[in-house]
């Protein structure tokens, strides 16, 4: 935000020295001249060098892309100045330069319209509010950016041309949604645990009550519905702690560990479900995986509920590999890198989109309550980790978290196959 | 009532009348268990002291004073002091106990929202750990 301020600054202070620079243009000299004129004229001529080397250090320092666009009959033109233009959109210069619609293209269908108008205000009325919007950067991926523009005017004060600064702010939008997200799944939490706590009591009066009529009455038809109930009971009660889980706002009780352990441990937790599945599991963990600062029954938590995500996923036996290795982030930050990848039915777009959200769930019939990835997520983040899902329907999935590590380095054996 | 003496007596206090009642017929139909039940926290150590249960089972969360409190009454007095205690609580998910155990020391934690089969062999372990003196491990 700073850095967009800042360069918002130097588009105006560019603009201004456009105009200086016009009125010393205009300071030419001519045969016959005084020394006098001679000498105020050299001073102009040494003034427009002195402001384009200025002009030129201040586009130098703006990160952001700035161009400048001419306005002929009220209408946005050709595009004649144009740098930095690389990181935000993918576009070199002399791509916009030759293609003019270019600018135009690159912006999001659905947010021509705004982009559009900004221009025409600009046009209408000499000013206009920055907009936010995206744009289709040129490796495919959606891009947000925010776009000021500034008017340019000749000496009788005919709109020409105007600056445009487009500044990318897709992080900025990437942290937003991330916090409205949090927003409401703490305030979801607060919710969860007080109807989660009062729920709990009435359940045990019904649990009582039908452990009661099955032993009283002992009738094959009527057991069979009791057994019914008793299910929705426990799955009820399942429900219950899984939000109580989700709920909590523990904070982690971090110690350093080596993550491999605490995998290898909760591997032996859930290993009957893969012997019972003929679920193989290959672990490739690095030699000199680098000690984590987290708290290990969270991240327990996290692998258990991986672990028997994929599995899940895997009817007909197949393959979960495990990888640990060190890394850097798409942020240059250290990394410990997991990576969990099954042979399974793999998932949807859609349902990929939705995974972390909470009481999304795809096992509704084998009484999944949805919690179970949201509650991964929010452990990941406390940690101030990342994670994310890749997957294709029929393709099997990857799922991918990231632990920012400290130095100290440990050995690990590496272990291949079952 | 030849068989009473048989029978091992245990002191059921819960807020929730209807829960005491149902666990008390559940209980007596299952085992050998004679249940007195209250859902009035303060006469807990009264009706310890009369009929001196084998085994009382405590509720947490109570309105009027919450089980921890009730289990130190019990503990602070000369007459009820030795009769083990277990708390049976909705909490009781794995963390919860974790907590709880924190906090109470060695007492014992049971599910209500387990079956009343896998309450009544935690019940037995309870009271044949105490009649051999040692001390139950409750999950």
């Amino acid at each position: 935000m700073k850095l967009t301020k800042q360069n918002s600054n130097v588009i105006n202070e560019v603009s201004e020295l456009g105009k200086q620079n016009a009125e010393l243009k205009n300071a030419k000299v001519y045969p016959g001249m005084s020394g006098k004129e001679v000498a105020k004229s050299n001073q102009a001529a040494d003034g427009l060098r002195a402001n384009e080397s200025r002009y030129k250090t201040l586009l130098d320092a703006v990160t952001d892309c700035i161009y400048t666009a001419e306005i002929v009959n009220r209408r946005p033109g050709k595009i004649t100045i144009i740098s930095n233009c690389s990181s935000a959109t993918g576009y070199m210069p002399e791509e916009y330069l030759a293609h003019p619609d270019l600018l135009y293209e690159m912006v999001h269908e659905e947010d021509r319209y705004d982009t559009d108008k900004q221009v025409q205000n600009l046009i209408a009325t000499g000013s206009c509010n920055p907009i936010e919007h995206r744009i289709i950067h040129k490796d495919g991926s959606v891009k947000w950016v925010k776009k000021t523009l500034v008017p340019q005017y000749d000496e009788d004060g005919v709109l020409v041309a105007y600056d445009g600064l487009i500044s990318d702010i897709t992080r900025q939008k990437e942290t937003e949604s991330r916090l409205i997200q949090s927003q409401t799944i703490s305030s979801l939490g607060v919710l969860s645990a007080g109807v989660a706590h009062e729920i709990k009591n009435p359940l045990a009066i019904i649990l009582q009550g039908i452990e009661l009529l099955e032993f009283s009455l002992s009738k094959e038809g009527v057991n069979d519905v009791l057994a019914m109930m008793k299910d929705a009971v426990f799955r009820a009660s399942r429900i219950t702690k899984d939000l109580l889980t989700f709920s909590r706002e523990n904070t982690p009780a971090l110690e350093e560990i080596d993550l491999a352990q605490v995998i290898n441990e909760t591997l032996s937790l859930v290993d009957h479900i893969f012997n019972l599945k003929q679920i193989k599991i290959v672990r490739n963990f690095s030699l000199d995986l680098p000690k984590v600062k987290v708290d290990s029954n969270q991240m327990k938590q996290v692998f258990i509920n991986l672990l028997t995500n994929a599995a899940e996923a895997m009817t007909e036996g197949g393959t979960i590999t495990i990888t640990a290795d060190s890394s850097q982030n798409i942020h240059k930050k250290k990394i410990v890198r997991i990576v969990i990848i099954d042979t399974g039915c793999g998932i949807s777009k859609e349902d990929k989109q939705r995974a972390f959200d909470p009481f999304y769930t795809t096992k509704k019939k084998s009484g999944g309550t949805g919690l179970g990835l949201s509650v991964v997520k929010g452990i990941i983040e406390k940690h101030k980790g990342d994670i994310k899902i890749e997957s294709e329907l029929g393709k099997g999935a990857s799922v991918i978290i990231e632990l920012p590590y400290y130095e100290n380095k440990i050995k690990q054996e590496v272990t291949d196959g079952r | 009532m030849g068989g009473s003496a048989l029978k091992k007596k245990i002191l059921l206090v819960d807020d929730e009348t209807s829960f005491c009642a149902l666990l008390k017929l559940n209980l007596e139909g299952r085992g050998p268990f004679q249940v007195l039940t209250t859902s009035n926290p303060h006469a807990v150590v009264k009706l310890a002291k009369e009929n001196q249960p084998d085994l009382i089972l405590l509720d947490i969360l109570m309105p009027e004073m919450d089980g921890m409190t009730v289990a130190v009454n019990l503990k602070g007095n000369k007459d009820t002091e030795d009769i083990p205690i277990a708390f049976l609580t909705a909490l009781a998910d794995e963390e919860e106990v974790r907590n709880l155990k924190c906090r109470t020391g060695d007492k014992y934690i049971l599910s209500k929202l387990g079956t009343n089969e896998e309450l009544v062999i935690s019940i037995n372990e309870i009271l044949s750990a105490k009649s051999s003196g040692k001390t139950y491990q409750c999950e």
